[in-house]
């Protein structure tokens, strides 16, 4: 009896086994289960994070105060004013975050933004991304860049119909070229683990110190110009090395990014045709 | 019947604590994996087929969550569950100890196998940087977290157990 048991168990182990291999290989191809999973739990995560915003915003969580009396109609009270303030601190906090972003979004009218929700992060700890409550039907494609208050934040990569992934620019796969404010330096601003960035191929000749203010340069048309990147906190420059590096801190907290903007009518440019290497002429 | 009631309530929220609510706890770098403790407590407790149904739904759902390539949590997930399943419970039972180094070889085994796919997909990885400040804070996160849910798992398990009848 037991060994049917096991030949039954290990039957469906062997098929749901071949079944992940199935499905790791036809990878975007499998977009459609992807898509109706993403349909299902977006509405479960948005809840989640609503209901966990306090936990996910430590100074605003409006810890209450001792309750000094045991007198239950005083407790009722306080437990019903200390609600009120929760709500009130989080409507403050809400407020303030909105300011800091109408703010950004003023600085750069020439843009149209949307507004969206961080409802959550990637499960995996070897990648940098975060998912945001809005999608295609929001007007979100793929490569549009993402701002928070404090400077750039990274690219949309997918968009479903109501959520869409977002590649922090603290992942090592994801290149922003960015120009040193104050020397006119041009480097690629690339992630080195969480919440860290490093800027690379800068020239030796270059004179950079720890302050100095990185915005995007432009250059690849992947991000608009101009946008806050960060700020240089050490420089590495080794005479056998070809270029300079730098250590970059961004003004971003990205473990606790709660509100981003989308900007919805930058184009990035595809600059791969003019970079293809021409046949060379047949005689 | 329980155990896959169990599975449709438990494995979301899983999925959706670990999404949504772990990193935003006071130490965001330690992030213990959540799905695959829960999976593999049950998985350790009860070698039966539901084991394995609940880390292939695991595994989706937390690829649904990830931007990495699909099937890959899936496919780590599903090969530590089926090692730990087919090694059986009564050999896991035998000793209190066993399921804890069950556990850290499955966590190693888990981040080894996504971090390959990963890299096997063309991710960029630091393998160094990655064994230091994801695989071992997991390891003892992960274990810690093993010894709520292991025996947690066991008393379900035991409860939800058929009365073995000999004739």
């Amino acid at each position: 009896m037991r060994r049917f048991s096991f030949l039954g168990r290990f039957s469906l182990g062997l098929l749901l086994l071949a079944a992940a291999v199935l499905l790791l290989a036809l990878g975007q191809r499998a977009g459609g289960l992807r898509a109706a999973l993403t349909r299902v739990l977006t509405p479960l995560q948005q809840f989640v994070a609503q209901q966990t915003l306090p936990l996910r915003q430590p100074g605003s969580s409006g810890a209450p105060a001792p309750v000094l009396t045991q007198v239950a109609e005083l407790q009722e009270r306080v437990s019903s004013l200390q609600g009120e303030v929760t709500r009130l601190r989080e409507s403050e906090s809400q407020r303030l975050l909105l300011a800091q972003l109408l703010k950004l979004a003023r600085s750069n009218p020439e843009y149209s933004y949307l507004a969206a929700q961080v409802i959550g992060r990637d499960v995996s700890p070897y990648l940098q991304y975060v998912l945001v409550d809005r999608g295609r039907a929001d007007g979100l494609l793929p490569d549009m860049p993402v701002l928070a208050a404090d400077g750039l934040v990274g690219i949309v990569t997918e968009a479903t119909a109501s959520a869409a992934k977002v590649l922090l620019i603290t992942d090592p796969t994801l290149v922003v070229n960015v120009r040193v404010q104050r020397s006119r330096v041009e480097g690629q601003l690339r992630g080195s683990g969480p919440g860290l960035l490093r800027l690379d191929f800068l020239p030796m000749e270059a004179q950079l110190e720890a302050g100095d203010q990185l915005v995007t340069s432009g250059i690849g048309g992947k991000f608009p110009p101009n946008l806050q990147a960060g700020t240089i906190t050490s420089v590495r420059r080794r005479d056998y090395d070809v270029f300079q590096e730098a250590d970059v801190q961004s003004a971003i907290n990205f473990s606790n990014l709660e509100l981003v903007l989308i900007i919805t009518n930058f184009t990035p440019l595809d600059l791969a045709p003019l970079l293809a290497t021409p046949a060379p002429a047949t005689p | 019947m329980t155990q896959l009631l169990l599975g449709i309530g438990l494995l979301p929220l899983a999925a959706l604590l670990q999404s949504s609510v772990l990193p935003h706890l006071p130490f965001p770098a330690l992030r213990p994996d959540l799905m695959l403790v829960i999976v593999l407590a049950w998985n350790l407790a009860r070698s039966h087929r539901d084991g394995l149904l609940w880390a292939f739904a695991g595994g989706l759902l937390l690829d649904t969550l990830s931007a990495g390539p699909f099937g890959a949590m899936l496919l780590a997930l599903f090969v530590v569950s089926l090692t730990a399943n087919f090694i059986g419970a009564p050999l896991w039972n035998a000793n209190p100890l066993l399921p804890l180094l069950g556990t850290v070889a499955g966590v190693v085994m888990y981040h080894a196998i996504y971090a390959g796919v990963l890299w096997l997909w063309g991710w960029q990885l630091d393998w160094r940087a990655a064994a230091i400040s994801v695989v071992l804070p997991a390891v003892f996160l992960d274990t810690a977290l093993m010894l709520l849910a292991y025996p947690l798992a066991r008393r379900i398990a035991r409860s939800i157990a058929l009365p073995q009848v000999s004739l």
